[in-house]
């Protein structure tokens, strides 16, 4: 603006003029504005405007010198156009002549014009502020890792400067903001996760103790859900490796499971025992010849077929099957009841945890089994059949006890069931009862009465009528079955009970019935061994509600049951990595003290145990309950109490013992690691309070902070955990953190800022935060100020995706959107699809476009016209346009033309953000576009307007006849003129922006423009493209104003007139590149150097190079 | 409104059952200023029992001096008309087991299945999110037994049994169990000495900076050191009023160290804090926790060998009547302290609600709540009334229709608290 007026002026006086005031000015010779204006403004001017009766706010008396013309250059800008309109001095006073007018004028003007140049490069006054709300998120998210926001709840940034809240003079501080800082701080601080490695961050406060369980049972759980053993996927990736091609036989196993993301240590295990030669017997041997009757592979190209999916399908059903029955029988984890005793439960749990991948050997002396008859009443009869046969190739030997009854979960007439087979037989099928002799054995003697002897090798056969089942509808039937050797004599028998025999007898050698003392029984076993290592009933435990809970009553604890994952699965980083999260679980939660407090309260009121007198003395709520001695005569109390005897190991191994030890250890180790992290604690405090004072700490510094941090720590009444997070709460409260203040330098004239200095002002102008690593490295070592290293990071720093803050910030506050969040004016029960994802996402596609302008270097220009933008799922529906990926994703799409749509004058949080809550604005939406964006100042209305109709449906005028009212009335049409037209190129959308034809009332829409050249043009693409070809220039010197403003954080002034000229050239010859603007301004000397102490403008020496040192 | 953050903040230190606001410009007033021209603060404060009380004993007749009290509330006849006897009131969430009740007796609020915590902010919370910036505190959260976590059968985490005062719906406050840590906390404690070293050193390194820069620059960062320094000098001045003003302050008044082992010496030390809390205006809100959900508590004084719950299940009994009339007795005790504390023409009672609360009425049962009030906000609470809203329908006898009238005579208007959308008729 300050360029086109000048220009303008320049126009009609011609240009030898200036010169000679420039010559005569640098000689040194009087000031042309105390030789020609002042005289003038004596004459014509100061009657009205002097220091006592400054009609229109002008004092015309303080102006001396052309430097103070400068200084208030704004001013005069005004005075110029007064002068020049001739609308001063006024009508009735006395004019001067048309000559010394134009004297008068060009004279002003060349003054301003020649003080531009005399201070061109001047940094101008930029005074230590604080972070804004935004940086100071930003910061702390850079500093914790972790997007805690804390400045949200701080009062909106005040604006000023270029209108925006990076501005000095506007940032202030007061006792109540401070309380802010102070409490923002605090919530920090709460986020803080004490772990033995050392500090870091959690998204969530860590303060109570579910808090702190939270934090890393999350992560444990997290693990054991990204190492789960997925077999189906294991036998498909081994399938597919048998199979593989030729062209990859050189691949390892190793290589190809972690390409499948499988743990390569347990596909060995799995190949080895599938591919294996040396064990075939038994399990293995029934489990290689599964796997060897896997389909083979037929085509190279889709190798896995559905008929193989199937396959290894049922083979994995069969052997988790297997599995569960081979394995002991898992004891609840959960225990919820006051009978529990911790103590009992967490013994039944450790048994449980490492037998998961054991072979219960009792399964091969005693065996359940069960057969499903399903709808009995469709038939008449139901059969059963018991095969005992040969073991593979041993011949079946031995007599077999059988117990069985039927039972049924459906009603029935009598309401009975359960029948024992006994008493069927004897009804329905007498001749059989009598032959199986019930009651008694093979040697004649009396056995249970439920129960018969088969010898082996022999098939029963039975048939029962349904009938026998007097179900009231139709239901089904369940046979159970205890079958057990006869002790008497050494057997090997495999058992087979079905509805039918069993076609297939593989299966008999997997699960046989053998006396313990049989020869061939040690080699059953081994292989079952080897079956239960490969596939326990569970690699791991976590309850479905309770986590990684012990499961008691009452009692907070935690139990690790995943043995079979760490032997098997894991590799060693990873187990080490799982050791390590279970470590910290229970350092951070403490939970050895909590759980021995809640034991002795449970012990004492739930189990009545410690009511005895011998236990008064160990109470939950005593301090001294943790101390080492306190917990040795507990534990011998209670030994004493619960009548063990036991001595040495045997002793050491009893439950009791166990608990109280792991309790004692437990807290040793807590207490020991406390201070072992102490001294690590201390040095992450000192990295966290470099970076966030941007810079290495003193000396000096570094013992204050340590001598804070002991003091704290040795503090009985604090301790480790309040010194840590009382240590942020310093560093973060400090104006070292929240304040941007550079040092001021001694001297008159202006001095670079230091590598330092640089490196927070370049990151808060780029990233909106402050430096990350590398810049405060370079800065470190001193090497940051010269042009090639600032080139360099100036292109770093757009690349990184933290570019999209500056987006946010800089477009945001220019185009006015920042704030669309907070505010809302949208009438929702008339626009119920305006909800706050719509409106999340409209916020957010302006800065996403801009953001992508930059990063890929395209014409800023297209802001106005662009045919691309970016849209999720939600702002896609609301635009008619595609959308591919996941909901949240945001995707480019082009053919916005196609929908009516263009750049951002389209999009919908500006058309929604200026439109009234029942109907469209073109008025605001006009003023908009002609003042946000294309930079025409224009002033505000007078007060005595007229209103528009609150909803489109209530007027019987257009909208376009309603605001032909403003053209009609010469005190409105002088500036509506200018917008109202432009909003109607906008009434192609709703109030929420949504495409339309019609108005509210139904009405068609009418969005004709008529431009200047006298053309009409309809609707925004073609309105926009007027925009991007016929005002291209106000648009780019609106955006270089701005960017200027905001890369300095002051107002601009008249010596930053000439690096404006550069920035507008620049971008004019780079085809509009914002990655030309970067590289100028950040180089520029307004932003590389700063005003010393006692600046005066005389000695002001603008060559200064900005990388010397001071 | 979302207080829950904003309140999380202020508790800065584990374990430490106070909540803490910062000492601010405004309180500096209030106590610079002459107390004859300062208005009466009104404050709020709980007292809980777990497992319930005995219910044939329980019950009030009548108004005024003619108020009839059962054996249960006997300790309360000198106070019959500064009380309210409240029967009937229910709170709809909290007709539960052990663990899902009592977590949320001061917010109503649905409690959450499983290991994760989710509650509500209760109300006590509010009111001090209110008062916070009037007082050096904003709360008193006091305990006299140890918290329990672990499961209950019924999948509901322990948390909720041994805490009353939630600062958001996933942490309750920690519980100060210690009274003379309460003690340092109120009077220029830990809390207290922590901050002002913070302040301490900040300023200094504001201080250093200030010599680093020019006259204007000079001004911004002032405009920083004297936010810092009116600050620091708040606590400072606090804790120098704890060691010298001694009219006030009763220095030697710091109760031992340690946790009695007598519940009745416990409370009344409990007790004796919040009434010294209240006069001296350090805190306008404070919760005790007497005795928790599933309590462990034991009164040998009575001649009771077993704990608190053991004995609940028969509630009717006479051991279990002697433990509901000793704690009325804590809660008589706190009354009649509070009723000699002289403030203008009133009395610090005068200007309170305390309120004695269960989870339970009857053997585990929370279709009803017991519930007494004393003082009157005031005059801003009509008092000596006993009051039954047992048969005026569940919409109209709501534990959180009480909390929004209370609030309300506090200055805390709400639209809806917990399941009530209105005030509590006729209170």
């Amino acid at each position: 603006m300050i360029k086109a007026l000048l220009m303008q002026i320049l126009k009609t006086i011609g240009f030898s003029l200036i010169i000679t005031f420039l010559i005569l000015n640098d000689a040194g010779a009087a000031d042309p504005f105390v030789e020609k204006v002042v005289p003038f403004l004596k004459s014509y001017c100061v009657q009205c405007h002097n220091e006592k009766r400054s009609e229109g706010e002008l004092n015309l008396v303080q102006f001396s010198s052309s430097a103070m013309v400068a200084e208030h250059f704004r001013q005069w800008e005004h005075i110029i156009t007064f002068l020049k309109k001739e609308e001063m001095p006024p009508a009735k006073s006395k004019q001067p002549s048309p000559e010394l007018r134009s004297e008068i004028l060009s004279t002003i003007t060349n003054v301003i014009k020649s003080e531009s140049q005399k201070l061109s490069g001047d940094p101008g006054i930029v005074p230590p502020r604080r972070l804004t709300n935004a940086e100071f998120n930003n910061s702390i998210r850079d500093l914790t890792g972790v997007d805690i926001r804390p400045a949200d709840s701080f009062p909106i940034d005040p604006a000023s400067g270029e209108g925006f809240s990076n501005t000095g003079e506007a940032l202030i501080m007061s006792p109540n903001l401070f309380r802010k800082y102070y409490s923002a701080a605090e919530q920090v601080a709460n986020h803080a996760v004490l772990s033995t490695e050392g500090l870091r961050f959690a998204p969530h406060p860590v303060i109570t103790f579910a808090d702190r369980q939270k934090f890393y049972e999350q992560a444990i759980i997290s693990f054991y859900e990204s190492h789960s053993v997925d077999l189906e996927n294991y036998l498909t990736t081994l399938w597919l490796y048998k199979h593989r091609p030729e062209t990859h036989k050189a691949i390892t196993l190793s290589d190809w499971a972690k390409k499948a993301k499988l743990s390569s240590k347990y596909a060995m295990i799995l190949w080895n025992t599938l591919e294996g030669k040396s064990d075939n017997t038994y399990l293995i041997g029934w489990l290689q010849g599964k796997w060897n009757n896997l389909p083979s592979s037929k085509n190279q190209t889709t190798p896995i077929t559905n008929e193989v999916k199937n396959a290894v399908k049922s083979l994995v059903a069969e052997i988790q099957n297997l599995s569960r029955m081979l394995t002991p029988v898992e004891t609840p984890a959960i225990v919820a009841n006051a009978g529990n005793g911790p103590i009992e439960h967490l013994q039944r749990r450790r048994l449980t945890a490492s037998n998961r991948d054991a072979f219960d050997k009792s399964s091969l002396s005693n065996q359940k089994s069960t057969v499903e008859y399903h709808n009995v009443t469709m038939q008449n009869s139901i059969k059963l059949i018991i095969q005992l046969g040969d073991v593979g190739t041993t011949k079946a030997a031995g007599n077999v006890l059988i117990k069985a009854y039927f039972s049924s979960n459906n009603s029935t007439i009598d309401n009975k069931k359960k029948w024992s087979l006994r008493d069927l037989l004897a009804q329905h099928a007498p001749d059989t009862f009598i032959k199986l002799k019930f009651g008694t054995n093979s040697k004649g003697e009396k056995i249970d009465q439920d129960s018969f002897m088969l010898n082996a090798p022999s098939v029963l056969e039975i048939d029962l009528p349904t009938n026998a089942f007097p179900l009231k509808e139709k239901g089904n039937v369940i046979l159970n079955v205890e079958y057990k050797f006869d002790t008497s004599m050494l057997g090997i028998v495999s058992v087979f009970i079905g509805d039918k025999k069993q076609p297939d007898d593989s299966k008999f050698i997997v699960r046989p019935l053998i006396s313990a003392q049989h020869a061939v029984a040690p080699s059953y076993e081994s292989s079952a061994e080897v079956f239960c290592k490969l596939f326990p009933n569970r690699f791991f435990y976590v309850d479905s509600t309770r986590g990684l809970s012990a499961g008691f009553h009452l009692i907070e604890g935690f139990f690790r049951d995943d043995q079979p994952l760490c032997r098997s699965v894991l590799e060693d980083p990873e187990l080490l990595e799982l050791n390590n999260l279970w470590k910290e679980l229970y350092f951070v939660t403490g939970v050895w003290e909590k759980m021995l407090r809640g034991f002795v309260f449970f012990e004492r009121s739930e189990r009545n145990f410690l009511k005895h007198m011998d236990f008064d003395s160990f109470r939950e709520e005593d301090p001294d309950l943790i101390k080492d001695e306190v917990l040795l005569r507990f534990k011998e109390v209670y030994l004493k109490r619960a009548n063990v005897k036991l001595t040495g190991a045997e002793l050491n191994q009893h439950p009791i013992s166990i608990f109280f030890d792991e309790v004692r250890n437990g807290i040793r180790f807590k207490e020991t690691a406390n201070k072992q992290a102490e001294i690590i604690y201390f040095k992450n405090l000192l990295t966290f309070t470099e970076k966030a004072n941007r810079r290495n700490l003193t000396d000096t510094e570094k013992a204050k902070l340590e001598a804070f941090f002991t003091s704290i720590c040795n503090d009985k009444t604090q301790g480790t955990d309040a010194a840590v997070r009382a240590s942020i709460i310093r560093t973060l409260v400090s104006p070292s953190f929240g304040m941007l203040l550079n040092t001021t330098a001694v001297g008159e004239t202006v001095t670079p800022l230091s590598d330092i200095e640089m490196a927070s002002r370049i990151s808060y102008f780029i990233w909106a935060g402050p430096p990350d690593s590398e810049l405060l490295a370079l800065a470190q070592s001193g090497t940051l100020r010269s042009n090639d290293q600032l080139q360099v990071q100036v292109k770093r720093m757009l690349a990184d995706p933290k570019v999209s803050r500056f987006s946010q910030e800089f477009l945001g506050q220019w185009l006015g959107y920042r704030d669309f969040l907070t505010q809302e004016s949208v009438n929702r029960t008339v626009f119920p699809q305006f909800d706050d994802k719509l409106k999340q996402a409209m916020f957010e596609e302006p800065t996403n476009l801009f953001t992508y302008l930059i990063q890929k270097d395209k014409p800023i220009i297209n802001l106005l016209n662009s045919d691309e933008t970016f849209v999720n799922k939600k702002l896609a529906q609301h635009y008619g346009l595609p959308h591919q990926g996941n909901a949240e994703d945001w995707e480019l799409v082009t053919g916005l033309n196609d929908k009516g749509r263009s750049g951002i004058l389209s999009m919908a949080v500006f058309l929604t953000k200026n439109s009234q809550p029942q109907r469209t604005s073109p008025v605001k939406r006009g003023f908009w576009v002609v003042h946000k964006v294309l930079g025409e100042h224009i002033p505000p209305p007078p007060a005595d307007v007229a209103v528009l109709p609150a909803k489109e449906a209530e007027s019987g005028q257009t909208i376009r006849q309603l605001l032909k009212l403003h053209v009609d009335d010469n005190k409105c049409a002088r500036c509506h003129q200018r917008f109202d037209s432009i909003g109607l190129a906008l009434e192609g959308f709703d109030p929420i922006g949504k495409a339309r034809t019609k108005d509210l009332a139904g009405r068609n829409i009418d969005n004709v423009v008529l431009l200047p050249d006298g053309k009409e043009v309809r609707g925004v693409p073609l309105f926009a493209d007027h925009l991007a070809k016929q005002r291209a220039r106000e648009f780019t010197q609106t955006l270089g104003n701005k960017f200027l403003g905001y890369a300095l954080g002051r107002s601009l002034q008249l010596s930053d007139q000439p690096l404006l000229d550069q920035m507008q050239a620049k971008l004019e010859t780079s085809d509009f590149k914002m990655s030309s603007l970067f590289e100028l301004v950040v180089n520029s000397p307004q932003f590389r150097t700063q005003r010393c102490k006692d600046f005066s403008p005389a000695k002001f020496v603008h060559s200064i190079n900005p990388r010397g040192d001071r | 409104m979302s207080l829950s953050n904003k309140i999380s903040r202020r508790n800065l230190l584990k374990g430490l059952g106070i909540t803490v606001a910062l000492p601010w410009l405004e309180s500096a007033v209030a106590i610079a200023a002459a107390p004859a021209i300062k208005a009466d603060p009104q404050r709020f404060a709980c007292m809980f029992i777990g497992d319930g009380i005995s219910p044939p004993q329980w019950w009030a007749k009548g108004k005024g001096a003619e108020m009839e009290l059962g054996p249960s509330l006997e300790a309360l006849a000198p106070f019959k008309d500064k009380i309210n006897v409240i029967n009937g009131l229910f709170n709809k969430e909290g007709d539960g087991g052990h663990a899902r009740c009592t977590g949320n007796i001061l917010s109503g609020a649905a409690l959450h299945r499983g290991r994760m915590i989710k509650g509500g902010i209760s109300m006590d919370q509010m009111l001090a999110k209110k008062n916070e910036d009037f007082t050096p505190l904003s709360s008193l959260v006091l305990g006299c037994e140890q918290p329990v976590s672990g499961f209950h059968e019924s999948q509901y985490s322990m948390v909720y049994a041994s805490h009353i005062s939630w600062q958001n719906s996933d942490s309750p406050i920690p519980i100060e169990l210690y009274p003379s840590l309460a003690f340092d906390s109120l009077f220029g404690g830990k809390a207290g000495k922590l901050q002002g070293s913070i302040l301490d050193e900040v300023l200094q390194q504001a201080n250093d900076m200030r010599g680093k820069v020019s006259g204007t620059d000079k001004l911004k960062l002032d405009e920083y050191f004297s936010s810092v320094r009116e600050t620091e000098q708040r606590v400072q001045r606090l804790n120098k009023l704890a060691k010298e003003d001694t009219p006030v302050i009763p220095a030697g008044q710091r109760p031992p160290l340690g946790m009695p082992k007598d519940f009745r010496e416990y409370s009344r030390l409990m007790c004796d804090l919040i009434a010294l809390a209240f006069q001296t205006d350090r805190t306008r809100i404070a919760t005790l926790l007497m005795s928790r959900d599933l309590s462990g508590q034991v009164y040998p004084f009575l001649g009771i060998r077993d704990d608190h719950h053991s004995y609940s299940h028969s509630n009717t009994g006479k051991e279990y009547q002697s433990i509901v009339k000793c704690h009325i007795e804590q809660y008589s005790y706190l009354i009649e302290k509070l009723s000699k504390m002289q403030e203008g023409e009133k009395t610090v009672l005068d200007n309170s609600c305390i309120m004695f609360v269960s989870e339970h009425w009857n053997a585990h049962n929370g279709t009803q709540v017991p519930l007494v009030l004393a003082g009157s906000l005031g005059g801003k609470l009509a008092t000596g009334r006993s009051l039954d809203y047992l048969n005026a329908g569940n919409s109209k006898r709501k534990l959180c229709s009480l909390y929004l009238s209370l609030m309300s005579r506090m200055g805390l208007e709400l639209p809806q608290f917990g399941d009530a959308n209105e005030g509590l008729a006729g209170i």
